[in-house]
């Protein structure tokens, strides 16, 4: 155990003014942990000013203020300035949360910068790192099938640039800390989505994102037929029912499931993870997976919207089924998932101190979904 | 009253009218009735320049600035001018700037002066009397308000140059009495065309001959060829040839036609067919330096066809020129083929030239495409983002041609923006800048690049929905009071028409609406596609390191693929010193950064070095050391 030694001295974090970090970053600052935030300026906002906009978006007033370190985990020593350099030489601890998080091809040179010279990078900025924590994904395990373990995976294949990245990234780090004696505990969330209390989130992906296409449609074509003649509307099948409710006919292709962890189970895992000072491999996942159905249903249920259906193969054509089906094929993977990811590991600790995934009912989707409405698709919240 | 306060937003006042005033770009598309709202009445009538916007934007910083005297010549400007807001129209269109209130100034600096002072009557005397002779006393002056709108052009590396005569001739007659006039006399003299040739080269300290008045337009459709006078521009051209079924190889559309020919000679995107140089020319007639008039096809006349790269420029005046008309066809129409990769986007459309396919092919960098479909300059700003980052657009090939063509063309491109998803995209231009359907785009983004998705022939109802295009959605961008002329404007769909755009070029005006455009041709061949990146990264590095802004703008590929038509583009605020300054070095640099690549490869070619040689066969400069004379 090195948790009473190193907690003493502050940790850096990486990626916190990201989803995971962000939100992970709050709960350590708000536990009164020393930290030390390494953060990209980005636009007219300094990494302070960011900083200054999470804690307000967190809503947490810290006992101990952050440092706040500007620097770009992409540079050779993240661009830091001697100063800088000499404040990481204390640290001993590391939260590594920074990714890029694209799946699409044409930025495969970025997302492995990001996510492998990127952690290199932050590898040598701290010397005397004692212990790393690697945030890594339930989807490192690439079209690996069956029952994923906690353990390093040699998929045969992976479905995109960033499984591939995140794979690597784990088998560097683990030689990395294995040559210099540092303890390494890598967590593999599957798809976080927001707060199931506050619906709070600072990423609008993945769960989000057939809702949102969903949504900017339906007050498109209802606008369409509405307020003009409706034509582009009626070639697409999409009508007015009596209550007032629009029917898109619509098919989500496929079977299986989405694997989805809340944000606040995360953070309760990771951190009592971190607590626990285990090393190892952990999956952050939930034991039940959302199907397409109840996700179809859900929508349905809340957003005034018909029409919606699940089957194999859609039964329709048109612009409209053209997306869904293009959105099933970069999520395919993750939405009709059959895999088990074994979390034994993880359950270990988590377990006896109650920590458990909460379900995604219906009640915490429409919270879920009426927050990143409010904040329109996170645009109101950039932090 | 406190005369301070009192004068205080008077100085603002004339502090922002002076700011307009001084940006006028000299491009005259105020002299072209482009957005179908006729021209400037006072500049039809008098033809002077000094009596269009463009003149008058001159005027009334000298005068505001106290250059010129209150003479009677300015004074009739200022009376000429019914405040009509033709012009506002056409400037807004291209630069954003409103002249309106520019004019009201002045006006109403003139009224104020007049009710003490009475005009400067400037003496004529007896070179002007000797003009007046030829020309008539209308198309003759020394007045400063006339000659001050002859004196100044947006290029940073120009000065102010004040002509002491400026005549307005009719007929080549006209045009050979003045040069003999000004031989005998001694006079120095410079031609010039429509705008002042945004490089500083039509400024003179002695007489200037505008040819503007030389409007006559000849069809002889028989022949396929047009006769097309020296005060023709290239918009007034091609909307004749147009209306008769044809169409002609135009530039600018504000350029005088003839003065465009002996420049730098005639290229766009139809160049791909059409050719370039001497490729359709008929004719010309000129005057000579010693006043006397020949046509070309004289045996005896001197060969302008001939080129060579050390030699002196032309020195003779072009009055008329023949050139071939082209037939439209009925099921001519355009698409516009994305590519991420600069390299890739110039091997298909040297491809397609290559096999004689498409009547006009350009490869357009972002720059482009988000300038000329953008209404203002911030929608254009944002447009830039979201075709690089969004939807992986760098680079965009325009293949214009009939339907065989574009069947082709279509057969060899991997993804195809069709001409009415090109229409959706322009109409709905507001929404692409906002968050909406092109996020959701970019969230679906995996193998296939957000722009493929788009591309997909279903996807057309959905994006005009989505981006709710149309005429109404694309003037929310601009000003309030106009939003009315943009939907009655965009209801007209030539204005949405590729084709249509590229026979017209009237978007093509917009490069120049950040700031005057210092245009860069190089003529490259195609055989060596990455020494076409290596020129382009070269022009990236010299601008980057002068510290000014600085773009691809397009290529086109010539003679079947041989050799491509190179422009980049170097952006500036003229009336700004500090810019000014920066420009000035950049220009500097430029060609001995392109020496480098010519001593390299000897045929790459700066235009530089074909300018003033115009009506030279382009076979003397694309295919450098093939010819007995090298």
């Amino acid at each position: 155990m090195v948790q009473a030694s190193v907690n003493s001295s502050p940790i850096l974090i990486t990626g916190a003014t990201g989803f995971l970090g962000g939100f992970l970053a709050g709960e350590l600052i708000k536990r009164g942990r020393k930290t030390i935030l390494l953060v990209r300026p980005k636009g007219n906002d300094s990494a302070l000013k960011r900083v200054s906009k999470l804690l307000k978006f967190l809503d947490i007033q810290p006992e101990h203020e952050p440092v706040v370190i500007p620097g770009e985990i992409d540079k050779h020593g993240l661009g830091l300035s001697d100063e800088h350099r000499r404040i990481l030489k204390d640290v001993n601890e590391v939260l590594h949360c920074a990714a890029d998080t694209s799946f699409a091809e044409r930025k495969k040179q970025q997302v492995e910068q990001t996510n492998l010279q990127g952690l290199r990078n932050v590898f040598d900025v701290v010397p005397n790192c004692e212990r790393f924590y690697h945030m890594s994904s339930a989807y490192s395990a690439g079209k690996q099938e069956g029952i994923i373990k906690e353990q390093m995976h040699h998929p045969p294949a992976f479905h995109n640039p960033y499984e591939r990245s995140k794979n690597e990234a784990e088998k560097l780090i683990t030689n990395l800390c294995s040559e210099k004696g540092i303890n390494l505990t890598i967590f593999r969330p599957s798809i976080t989505y927001g707060d199931t209390t506050t619906g709070k989130s600072l990423r609008f992906n993945a769960l989000y994102f057939p809702v949102r296409t969903l949504l900017f449609f339906k007050d498109s074509l209802k606008k369409d037929l509405l307020e003009r003649s409706g034509q582009r509307a009626a070639e697409m099948g999409v009508s007015i029912n009596e209550d007032g409710t629009l029917h898109l006919p619509l098919t989500f292709p496929g079977s299986g499931g989405l694997n989805l962890v809340p944000i606040n189970f995360l953070v309760k895992a990771v951190t009592a993870i971190m607590d626990s000072g285990e090393t190892g491999i952990f999956h952050i996942v939930n034991p039940k997976s959302l199907t397409i159905g109840q996700l179809a249903q859900n929508i349905q249920k809340h957003y005034a919207i018909s029409g919606l259906s699940v089957a194999a193969k859609a039964a329709q054509d048109g612009p409209l089924q053209t997306l869904i089906n293009r959105y099933l094929d970069v999520y395919y993977p993750y939405f009709c998932d059959n895999r088990i990811f074994d979390d034994f590991q993880a359950k270990k600790i988590l377990e006896p101190l109650g920590i458990e995934c909460p379900e995604l009912t219906s009640d915490v989707f429409k919270r879920c979904m009426d927050y990143a409405i409010e904040v329109g698709w996170g645009s109101k919240i950039r932090v | 009253m406190n005369h301070s306060s009192k004068n205080q937003p008077i100085t603002d006042h004339k502090n922002k009218i002076l700011h307009t005033a001084r940006r006028c770009r000299h491009y005259a598309m105020c002299k072209v009735g482009f957005l179908g709202t006729g021209i400037c009445p006072s500049g039809t009538k008098n033809h002077i320049v000094s009596f269009y916007p463009q003149g008058m934007m001159d005027i009334t910083a000298a005068v505001l600035e106290n250059r010129i005297p209150v003479t009677t010549g300015l004074v009739e400007v200022a009376n000429e001018c019914t405040l009509c807001g033709i012009c506002e129209k056409q400037c807004y269109f291209v630069t954003e700037l409103r002249p309106l209130a520019v004019f009201k100034t002045l006006k109403r600096y003139l009224d104020d002066y007049l009710q003490s002072n009475d005009p400067v009557e400037i003496p004529s005397d007896e070179f002007l009397s000797k003009l007046k002779a030829i020309t008539g006393d209308k198309y003759a002056t020394n007045d400063p308000a006339h000659l001050i709108a002859y004196a100044n052009d947006p290029c940073p590396t120009s000065y102010e140059s004040i002509p002491k005569y400026v005549v307005l001739p009719d007929d080549t007659q006209q045009v050979s009495e003045i040069v003999k006039l000004c031989c005998r006399e001694g006079m120095s003299y410079t031609v010039r065309g429509n705008g002042s040739s945004a490089m500083g080269f039509v400024l003179g300290s002695g007489l200037i001959i505008d040819t503007t008045r030389m409007k006559k337009i000849v069809f002889d459709t028989g022949n396929r060829a047009v006769t097309v006078g020296a005060g023709v521009s290239s918009f007034e051209l091609q909307k004749e040839a147009v209306a008769r079924g044809y169409r002609v190889l135009a530039a600018e559309p504000s350029a005088l036609y003839c003065a465009n020919i002996m420049c730098s000679g005639l290229f766009s995107l139809f160049s791909s067919s059409y050719g370039t140089g001497a490729d359709n020319l008929i004719d010309g007639e000129f005057v000579s330096k010693d006043g006397d008039i020949f046509a070309l096809s004289q045996r005896d006349a001197p060969n302008l066809y001939g080129f060579s790269k050390n030699e002196h420029p032309i020195q003779e005046i072009c009055t008329r020129a023949v050139v071939k008309l082209h037939p439209i066809e009925a099921d001519e129409s355009a698409i516009a083929v994305p590519f991420s990769d600069m390299q890739t986007a110039i091997r298909y459309a040297k491809k397609l030239n290559q096999r004689h396919i498409g009547l006009g092919i350009g490869v357009l960098g972002e720059e482009y495409l988000s300038t000329f479909i953008s209404p203002t300059s911030e929608l254009a700003e944002t447009l830039r983002n979201v075709f690089h980052k969004e939807l992986g657009i760098e680079y965009l090939v325009v293949v214009l041609g009939n339907k065989h063509h574009l069947d082709a063309a279509r057969d060899m491109a991997p993804i195809v923006l069709e001409q009415d998803v090109m229409k959706a995209l322009m109409l709905g231009t507001p929404a692409l800048g906002e968050d909406g359907l092109i996020q959701i785009l970019r969230g679906l983004e995996g193998e296939e690049k957000p722009y493929e998705i788009m591309a997909k022939p279903e996807m057309l109802p959905l994006i005009e929905t989505a981006l709710d295009s149309s005429p109404q959605r694309l003037s929310e961008a601009v000003d309030d009071d106009l939003k009315a002329f943009y939907e009655k404007l965009y209801s007209r769909n030539e204005l949405t028409n590729m084709l249509w755009l590229n026979t017209f070029r009237i978007v093509s005006s917009r490069m120049g609406r950040d700031g005057h455009l210092i245009v860069s041709v190089v003529y490259v061949p195609l055989d060596n596609i990455p020494q076409v990146e290596a020129i382009h990264k070269a022009f990236k590095e010299l601008t980057d390191t002068c510290g000014v802004r600085g773009e691809f703008g397009f290529l086109t590929p010539v003679d079947q693929g041989a050799m491509g038509i190179f422009e980049w583009d170097m952006y500036v605020d003229h009336a700004d010193p500090v810019e000014v300054e920066k420009m000035q070095k950049a220009m500097g640099n430029v060609g001995p950064m392109l020496e480098r690549f010519t001593q390299e490869d000897p045929r790459v070619l700066w235009i530089m070095d074909v300018l003033n040689k115009g009506f030279s066969r382009k076979e003397g400069y694309f295919y450098h050391g093939a010819s007995f004379s090298e």
